[in-house]
């Protein structure tokens, strides 16, 4: 495979701070690709450690003002409901100001099948507590193309397109993110098709980082196939911005996605568990 | 057939005692066996080497603007220059009194920690247009980023400093780029294909283990 580019020279993407609250590191689902969670049964969990706490937000070591974007996600086994959640986001707005992420469809889908209550009701009310976005999660697999046995419990495209059109009627942004393994994205005409249909606010690319995940034996996306699909991605869909979620070293990066066509590349700068 | 991308596996011992140095060579050398280049202070027993002080007849390693006596004059010389950031840079002079001084063979170029990407690259493109066809980019001072970006968007450039263990993003860039990865050296040997990494594809690749969830109740 050659991956190839068309470049817009002088380019640069934005290069976003990025601050991610973990709600909990358990979780039963067991996606393949993902570096956060801590496996666990998929059972009612009475004596399973609390999640993020209210408290844990005041401390000092959080550089609330460093962080230009908040992601707000986490493992699937989460102890407290939903509403728990809402109050913790109002806090997290009181405390900063820079646009935050709040659950991905693939937690939302969760809290809907497990409080049995309306998908559009729980995104609502994520708007309502101060969420300016759906985290992006939940879609990568089918959009780019990859077996589905990587997380069997990950959302079908009926499922995500169900909360992305509650998200919509909500009037809250959400994102789609695409995964990029280390070989390259190849978009399906199907994918391009839901994307464009869709209309996300915009795409958050996601080069496989596989170091201590079950698809280690893959490897990690460069900077190379990660700008490849990016130009691709911008091409298929123009008017729709591109980020890059960075996980490693962030350097040039700027320059590189900039000139592939990226709006921004989010750089995590801190992280708080619970 | 597309530009090899090539290794070079080099070991700069000029800084080492003379004592422990051409040890050292001979140590590296044979782990690939026999192949390899040797940078080092004056001229020793290796097929392939460049060497700090100019010799007569010997390939000159140019870091500076030490003076060449004339009755050492190396046939062949490389210049290792920080990538220059406007016409009255340092960088220009050595450049210009290595061409001076004998034959141009080959250009490592170091790159200035505030140098940002897209100037290093307009100035890098230059030196291609106007004083050689290769250049060879130094990896610990670009950055992996940058030196496999800058390698990717054109085959005039070659990575310099690779050790062993990052051999595998080479290979990783080769086969993205669909060139071939060569092992090579100055020795005049021809040049040594080498593997491309064991491929898993996504497609293939189910994680065993996936079979058999929840996770946690995995058999061993
Ligand atoms: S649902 Fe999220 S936290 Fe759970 S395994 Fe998948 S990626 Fe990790």
């Amino acid at each position: 495979m050659a991956v190839s580019f068309s470049l817009e020279p002088e380019q640069r993407a934005l290069l976003t701070p990025v601050g991610r609250l973990s709600t909990s590191r358990m979780c039963w689902a067991g996606c393949a690709f993902c570096r956060l969670a801590i496996s666990s049964p998929r059972m009612s969990l009475p004596d399973a450690p609390p999640g993020l706490s209210v408290d844990r937000l005041q401390a000092d070591d959080i550089a609330w003002d460093a962080a230009a974007f908040l992601k707000l996600r986490g493992g699937l086994s989460i102890k407290e409901p939903f509403d728990y959640w809402l109050h913790l986001i109002r806090r997290i707005k009181e405390l900063s100001q820079a646009p935050l992420m709040a659950f991905s469809p693939v937690e939302v889908w969760y809290f809907h099948t497990q409080e049995r209550r309306p998908v559009r009701e729980l995104v609502r009310l994520l708007k309502w507590a101060g969420a300016d976005f759906l985290g992006s999660g939940g879609a990568e697999l089918w959009l780019s193309g990859l077996p589905l046995e990587w997380a069997p419990y990950r959302l079908t495209q009926s499922e995500w397109l169900t909360v992305a059109d509650a998200a919509r009627a909500a009037d809250l942004r959400f994102a789609a993110s695409i995964l990029v393994p280390p070989t390259g994205l190849s978009l399906s005409p199907d994918s391009i098709k839901v994307l464009q249909d869709v209309k996300p606010h915009h795409l958050d690319v996601k080069p496989l980082v596989s170091d201590g995940t079950h698809l280690g034996a893959l490897g990690n996306a460069n900077v190379v196939v990660t700008a490849s699909s990016v130009n691709q991605l911008r091409q298929h869909l123009p008017e729709v911005p591109v980020y890059v979620d960075w996980a490693e070293e962030p350097e040039d990066t700027d320059a590189i996605f900039g000139s592939a066509g990226a709006e921004r590349v989010l750089v995590p700068i801190w992280e708080v568990l619970p | 057939m597309s530009t090899p991308l090539c290794w070079l596996p080099t070991l700069d011992i000029s800084n080492v005692d003379v004592s422990f140095g051409p040890w050292l060579a001979h140590r590296f050398l044979s782990s690939f066996r026999g192949r390899g280049h040797i940078i080092s202070q004056s001229p020793g027993p290796w097929p392939s080497q460049e060497t700090i002080q100019a010799t007569s007849g010997g390939q000159w390693y140019c870091r500076g603007l030490t003076k060449v006596p004339k009755r050492s004059k190396p046939i062949g010389i490389t210049a290792e220059i920080s990538v220059p950031t406007g016409l009255a840079d340092p960088a220009l002079d050595v450049l210009n009194h290595a061409l001076q001084t004998g034959p141009l063979v080959r250009l490592v170029a170091i790159r200035p920690h505030d140098l940002n990407l897209h100037q290093a690259e307009t100035s890098l493109r230059t030196l291609l247009d106007t004083v050689i066809d290769t250049i060879w980019l130094d990896q610990q001072s670009f950055g992996w980023n940058a030196l496999t970006w800058l390698i990717a968007s054109d085959p005039r450039f070659q990575p310099a400093g690779i050790s062993p263990q990052d051999v595998w993003r080479l290979s990783q860039l080769a086969e993205q780029l669909g060139r071939p990865l060569v092992l090579r050296d100055f020795s005049g040997k021809p040049d040594v294909p080498l593997p491309g990494l064991h491929h898993f594809s996504p497609e293939q690749s189910v994680p065993r283990a996936l079979n058999s969830l929840p996770a946690w109740g995995r058999s061993p």
